[in-house]
């Protein structure tokens, strides 16, 4: 299917609004082949035109497949224009496959993309795998994830991974002359493979993203050749992700990037425990191997999509 | 000898703001309200780390224990002295002493600046 929206504009005499149309994927994905696809997909419905006089129709009839890490950068980009342009900024259309519309509706997809504003979010708390909040949000969070885990503890110490995340989102994301009042935007899935359990959790804001936090602040990465900076945002990213690399120049700070990487570095006999991040336009993976080493990777990725997004994938040990 | 007991659940169950700005719980404020004027009122503190949920962000514990030598002017030696942590989780007092340590090493490193 051809991605694009350029020919996919009109006028609704009705509404007087200019209707983009823009067609999503078969597969929206942030992993393996569907990559490259879905992020340009992100990224051209990133760049339209942020006002109430044009109306998003966001075309997914044929979509079969939608990974978590898409989902929720899909479900941040929705709900955030419906927040903060108009309620009805962007209308969905859902896919007609029926299990993939099944999924979305088990998940709270349809209710989070319906049209809407602040009281949808909110009422998502109760009834949806989605929700987005601010730092004070941060506990309410976590009760939310121990709830849909069944668990009263969460497992491979994804609790204080995503607490310095969240923290890492207040600190660093975003301006504090344009903090926004919603800073992060959430999908938690726990599912099934066999008998195997596994639970996906993803975080995205809309901030200025990893590198640009980081690269002003850091020596090797200020240099520049020809105009360009000598480092991509995957290299950046890869820096940030070291112990006490931090963009505050602050002794005893940068601390919360062992943290992020902790739940993957427990034992698995069920499968591989996975962290991705992709900031900017870089990609960063950390994951132990079925030999028990290490293996951190970045990439310099061809499109760019705005903030930054975390994703961990943990199977259940016990 | 003056003894205190404090248990850090009684001042939050989820311990991971750093700055007092950043919510309720912090360790910013764990510091300056609880233990530095613990620490200053008794011969020996000890912090009682258990009973919260999951689990401590390093923010929390560089804020509230590394940081008493960065911005409360207690020294490594003083720490060593007052302060016992108890927990059933190991991790977490070796975690505040390593944190500790890189803070004396800071310490050190701006007196030879000087």
């Amino acid at each position: 299917m051809v991605v694009g929206f350029k020919d996919k504009r009109t006028l609704n005499p009705k509404t007087g609004l200019m209707q983009v149309t823009l067609d999503a994927p078969e597969n929206i994905c942030l992993y393996d082949e569907y990559f490259n696809e879905t992020v340009l997909f992100l990224a051209k419905l990133d760049k339209i035109e942020r006002t109430p006089k044009i109306q998003i129709i966001l075309e997914m009839r044929d979509v079969i497949y939608i990974s978590a890490g898409a989902i929720t950068k899909l479900f941040n980009a929705v709900a955030e224009r419906q927040l903060y342009i108009s309620p009805s900024h962007v209308v969905v259309n859902l896919p007609i496959d029926k299990n993939i519309r099944e999924l979305l509706r088990t998940n709270g997809f349809i209710k989070a993309v319906m049209q809407g504003g602040k009281g949808k979010l909110e009422a998502l708390w109760e009834s949806s795998n989605f929700v987005c909040g601010s730092q004070r949000d941060i506990t309410m969070f976590l009760q939310k994830i121990r709830a849909l885990a069944k668990r009263e503890t969460l497992p491979n110490h994804l609790g204080v991974a995503i607490k310095e995340s969240l923290i890492n989102v207040n600190h660093h994301a975003y301006a504090a002359s344009s903090k926004p009042e919603t800073t992060w935007w959430s999908y938690i899935y726990v599912g099934t493979e066999g008998d195997r359990q596994y639970l996906a959790t993803v975080i995205v804001d809309n901030g200025k993203g990893i590198a640009n936090s980081i690269r002003p602040h850091v020596y090797e990465l200020t240099k520049v050749k020809d105009n360009r900076w000598v480092h991509g945002d995957g290299f950046c990213i890869k820096t940030a992700m070291q112990e006490s690399v931090t963009s505050t120049h602050e002794p005893g700070r940068g601390k919360g990037s062992e943290d992020i990487k902790r739940p993957v570095l427990v034992k698995s006999v069920l499968g591989q425990h996975h962290l991705l991040v992709l900031s900017g336009s870089g990609k960063y993976t950390y994951e132990i191997d079925e030999n028990g080493e290490i293996q951190e990777q970045f990439e310099e990725l061809e499109h760019r999509c705005t903030g930054t997004l975390i994703e961990w994938f943990l199977y259940f040990e016990e | 000898m003056s003894k205190c007991t404090l248990n850090v659940s009684d001042f939050t169950k989820d311990a991971f703001n750093r700055f007092i700005e950043d919510g309720d719980g912090s360790g910013e404020g764990f510091r300056i309200e609880i233990l530095s004027p613990a620490l200053k009122s008794y011969d020996t503190v000890t912090v009682n780390l258990d009973g919260i949920h999951d689990e401590y962000g390093s923010s929390f514990l560089v804020e509230a224990f590394a940081n008493l030598i960065r911005k409360s002017g207690f020294s490594y030696d003083e720490l060593k002295q007052k302060l016992e942590l108890k927990s059933e989780n190991l991790r977490w007092s070796k975690e505040i002493w390593r944190y500790i340590d890189e803070a004396k090493k800071d310490s050190a490193g701006s007196l030879l600046r000087r």
